[in-house]
């Protein structure tokens, strides 16, 4: 996997962003992924049933992530048998290469109109 | 996370449904998932409020269904022709079209969505279509109600197929009465009947007093055990017993729950009270339940009493027969002891009963008889038009699917099979249909008073028919037979894996070539039908504006009219006449009244009848050279005020009282037929009103022709009489306002009121009022066929130009070789034209001499205007033609735009 492959596949969608960036630190299941992003981006990016899953399918496809076996944890749990995904290493280099694109987009914006300074939270 | 396990079994159904919802390929791979997904959604804190949460969550989750459907569409769609890169796959990985097509498959939703922007993006195509199908459906609909109300429902009564309707017949003649002593001999000499009831022919008027304010009522006269027959008890209080139908019995009555609600205020001890009945005290004992009818809207029903009433002689047939078989009788049995009973009155009565009869039939077919035929010819026709509406539709369907070459191609060449494609157009159909369905439902009740204008099916009471169960399914189950009528085949010709090749070539086949045939007749078919219902339309209207310019013979504004009853017991006949004269001149000195006059009859709202009349001195006495003159009776000063000229002679005076000799006043087309070319003032002539013998009357005046009977009837001959020689109780108010006239009928009704507390005022109504009423008929007739005829137009329009349209779209290659050979614009314009007009013409042809066999049906409605009239007819071939020429216009100018390269290419 190469960084061409990885530009490839910018800009992200929303959801794969998202997604991609929860399960980065580690594998996780569907409905965890979706609290999570709903918590991160206080409730901004809601992801549905049908909006997680469909992306996950493509991102799958597209070799960003896969299925992993549930970690040890909730192993002991009778009954989940959730389904949970890690990152694969091309989806590590696509996330930091949207993330450094990101960036450097907010950084030309900013440049151009000063009212959208970071804001300081004291 | 851990999810608590109660939770995925509770409600887990319900999230399962939802599943079904959702992609296949989803659904296949991670079905589990998303069920548990949901019902952990479902119990966050923001859905966890009631009946509001439960909203939001249903809603949210519809959301995700829908964008993702969408976007799995746009997905596919949008890749290959730009924009979006394609889904990367891995390196050295063949492109899976498995995969491709599991996500095609996809679900019902999508198809709907993509079916709604499909249809959105072409509105024109849509407007015409769902307008088009919205009318075939709504008209069937509006049809099937009215079928379901009369024909399919059975009549309200127990064991209504027990119930029968008697008719006197003579000979091969089916008269729809019978006579009172006929009545009684079959009732008492069968024993067929559990009973045998009677009640009278039409609504009869009663005048009531005793109450707050006097008023008149509508009512039957009825046999005491009609209501048992029928089978219907009274809400309060009972029945009739059996002696209160003998004579000399205490006078009772039956109310009906309107007129209850309307006098009492619904109070339960009006079942008791003691009200004047044309002057008789008259005690009620019952209150008719609520939606109880019989024939006609009664107030109240008054038991049938010898001596009490005249109930006419054998010859007199007034009266319907309801009666109820006894339990184990046949309709056949019971036929033949009352055809023995028949008999046996023709050999006691020769003269008057000779081939005479009583004919049993059951009373719900007796009732619906007359409309039976009608509904179902209309039904029929109305499906015709729906055939016609979906014919329509498909033409402009498949002339669309050579318009979306492209996309089907790029579809296709994706993978999408061609039951994926079939399965896609079908939801389109369904769309449609459904949107029509729902927009003819609308319409729906809209025609169903129409259809009651034109049938009033009163005596079954229908008045206001309404939304109902069956009609709301009726209308669902029209919804999808229609999308499968009109969208199979298209959807199947169109879903075609090279659309373009099977357009152009594989389409010359001979079950194609006979599919646009049939299309093709269908279309000229339509036209026929437009050319009728123009003509109808045309001609109706004419007929119309002629009506209403029609001279009356009297000035009719500003006239009130009002009915006065007094009782017929209280005062005796010159008593009356003193009444009215009193009246009147209390009536003459109110402020806003330039004249006022009393006549026995309004002009066209009572026609009443006429006697004979001749002159003694004519040389012939044979009854055929008698006149039929219509009889009136007034007060003195009535010609003045309706401003009728006075011609010759003088009007009637009060001081005519003190002559013993009857006098009239005749109008000119009386003094015409009896004395032509000599005055008839001071002749006497016969009067005979078939009752009494002839009466010699004297002629004293003679004025102006007026139209008594109706609006498009020449004026008939009338004679009026005196009020002091033939004293009617009940009386017409005219009264002439210099101002608005209604603002007179308070102070006329204390006018009454300060004579005789008693009497009541009914029936205010303005001349102009009765007048434009009278034409109320014609004026719905004129104005909904010629709604129709638009509507026809319209559809026919369209019609044209879907066939037309696919016409061209077949024909793209033959007319670029014929530009690329020479041929110019205006060649091609024309040959698209000609063609269209071909259909108008074929359509005129067939039309036009329908519609003159049609129009000679309508001569009863057409007033002036001959069936076959020259300027009606040649407007409907110029409106045809031009109608025709702009459904040309599009599909010519589609053609002229064809590049002969492109359309060689195309092969």
């Amino acid at each position: 996997m190469t960084n061409q492959d990885a530009r490839d596949l910018l800009p992200l969608t929303p959801a794969t962003f998202h997604i991609l960036a929860t399960i980065a630190p580690g594998a996780m299941h569907g409905y965890a992924i979706k609290r999570e992003v709903e918590d991160r981006t206080d409730g901004v990016v809601r992801l549905g049933a049908g909006t997680l899953y469909a992306g996950i399918q493509r991102m799958e496809r597209e070799g960003l992530l896969r299925e992993s076996p549930p970690p040890e944890e909730s192993s002991q749990e009778a009954g989940s048998r959730w389904r949970f995904y890690e990152i694969t290493d091309l989806g590590r280099d696509v996330l930091e290469l949207e993330v450094a694109r990101l960036e450097s987009d907010l950084g030309r914006v900013r440049a151009r109109i000063p009212r959208t300074h970071a804001r300081q939270t004291s | 996370m851990t999810i608590a396990r109660g939770s995925e079994s509770k409600g887990s159904i319900r999230f399962r449904i939802l599943l079904l919802a959702y992609p296949k390929s989803l659904r296949h791979r991670w079905g589990t998932d998303i069920v548990r997904f949901l019902s952990s959604q479902r119990q966050e804190p923001r859905y966890n409020q009631g009946a509001f949460g439960a909203f939001r969550f249903y809603r949210d989750v519809l959301r995700d269904i829908l964008s993702n459907a969408a976007r799995h569409k746009a997905l596919f769609l949008l890749s290959p022709i730009g924009g979006r890169k394609p889904p990367r796959k891995r390196l050295g990985e063949k492109p899976d079209r498995s995969r491709l097509r599991a996500g095609l498959s996809g679900c019902l939703i999508q198809d709907v969505v993509y079916a709604k922007r499909v249809l959105v993006r072409s509105p024109l195509f849509t407007l015409a279509s769902v307008a088009t199908l919205a009318v075939g459906i709504g008209a069937n609909v509006a049809m099937f109600s009215a079928l379901d109300a009369v024909l399919i429902r059975a009549l309200p009564y127990p064991s209504p197929e027990r119930l029968v309707y008697g008719r006197a017949t003579f000979g091969s003649r089916v008269n729809s009465t019978v006579s009172y002593p006929d009545y009684i001999d079959f009732r008492d000499r069968s024993d067929a009947f559990e009973s045998l009831a009677l009640i009278r022919s039409g609504l009869q008027w009663f005048p009531i007093t005793r109450l707050a304010e006097p008023e008149r009522v509508s009512g039957n006269w009825i046999t005491v055990d009609f209501f048992a027959a029928l089978g219907v008890n009274p809400q309060l209080g009972r029945q009739f017993t059996a002696d209160e139908g003998e004579p000399g019995a205490p006078n009772v009555m039956l109310i009906s729950h309107g007129y209850w609600q309307r006098r009492f205020g619904g109070s339960p001890d009006a079942v008791g009270r003691t009200i004047s009945v044309e002057g008789y005290p008259t005690t009620i004992v019952g209150v008719m339940p609520a939606d109880f009818r019989f024939r006609y809207d009664a107030d109240v029903w008054l038991p049938i009493r010898d001596g009490y009433m005249d109930t006419g002689g054998r010859t007199s047939h007034s009266w319907q027969i309801v009666g109820r078989l006894r339990a184990g009788v046949s309709l056949q049995q019971a036929q033949s002891q009352v055809d023995v009973i028949a008999q046996q009155l023709a050999e006691a009565y020769p003269e008057s009963h000779e081939n005479k009869g009583l004919l049993l039939t059951r009373l719900d077919e007796a009732l619906v008889e007359a409309y039976r035929p009608n509904l179902i010819l209309l039904m029929a026709a109305t499906g015709l038009v729906l055939l016609i509406a979906c014919g329509n539709v498909a033409n402009l369907l498949l002339a669309r699917g050579s318009a979306r070459r492209l996309e089907l191609s790029a579809r296709a060449a994706l993978g999408a099979s061609r039951a994926r494609l079939t399965r896609q157009f079908m939801a389109e159909s369904l769309l449609l249909a459904i949107l029509a369905g729902g927009l003819g439902t609308v319409l729906a009740l809209w025609l169903q008073r129409l259809i009651i204008l034109f049938m009033p099916m009163d005596s079954l009471g229908i008045k206001e028919i309404g939304m109902s169960l069956p009609m709301l399914g009726f209308a669902l189950v029209a919804s999808f037979a229609t999308a499968i009528v009109f969208g199979v085949g298209p959807a199947l010709t169109v879903s075609q894996a090279n659309p373009a090749a099977a357009l152009n070539s594989g389409l010359r086949s001979s079950a194609h070539g006979r599919a646009t045939r049939i299309r093709s007749g269908l279309v000229v078919l339509q036209v026929a039908l437009t050319v009728v219902l123009i003509a109808a339309s045309g001609l109706l209207l004419r007929s119309f504006v002629r009506l209403q310019g029609v001279d009356v013979g009297f000035d009719s504004e500003n006239l009130l009219t009002a009915r006065v009853q007094i009782s017929s017991s209280e005062y005796d006949a010159t008593a009356r006449t003193l009444f009215y004269r009193d009246l009147l001149e209390r009536i003459r000195a109110i402020p806003g009244v330039e004249a006022a006059a009393a006549i026995s009859h309004i002009p066209i709202q009572h026609p009443y009848m006429d006697w004979s009349v001749w002159d003694p001195e004519a040389p012939t006495q044979d009854p055929d050279d008698w006149v039929a003159v219509y009889s009136r009776t007034a007060m003195p000063g009535y010609f003045e005020t309706m401003g009728i000229p006075l011609l010759r002679g003088r009007d009637h005076e009060d001081t005519d009282e003190a002559n013993p000799q009857p006098l009239m006043v005749i109008n000119e087309s009386a003094a015409d037929r009896l004395f032509p070319d000599q005055d008839p003032v001071g002749r006497l002539v016969n009067v005979y009103n078939h009752v009494s013998d002839p009466v010699p009357v004297q002629v004293i005046g003679v004025v102006g022709d007026a139209r008594i009977t109706a609006l498009d009837r020449a004026p008939a001959p009338q004679m009026y009489f005196n009020h002091s020689n033939s004293a009617w109780s009940s009386m017409n108010l005219i009264v002439r306002a210099t101002g608005h006239p209604t603002s007179l009928a308070a102070p006329i009704r204390a006018a009454v009121l300060e004579l005789d507390s008693d009497v009541p005022l009914s029936d205010v109504a303005t001349m102009s009022d009765i007048l434009s009423e009278s034409l109320g008929r014609n004026r719905v007739v004129s104005i909904t066929i010629a709604l129709f005829g638009s509507v026809a137009l319209l559809l026919a329009m369209i019609g044209l130009y879907g066939v037309l349209a696919y016409y061209v779209a077949r024909r793209t290659q033959e007319i670029g070789v014929r530009v690329a050979f020479g041929a110019t614009g205006g060649d091609v314009v024309r040959s698209v034209i000609g063609r269209g007009l071909l259909f108008v013409s074929a359509g005129l042809a067939i039309g036009l001499p329908c519609s003159v066999a049609v129009t000679r049906l309508l001569r009863s409605q057409l007033y002036e205007v001959a069936p076959t009239d020259p300027l009606t007819y040649a407007s409907v071939v110029a409106c045809l033609l031009l109608v025709g020429t702009v459904a040309c216009l599009v599909p010519a100018r589609r053609a002229v735009r064809i590049d002969p390269v492109d359309a060689l290419r195309a092969e």
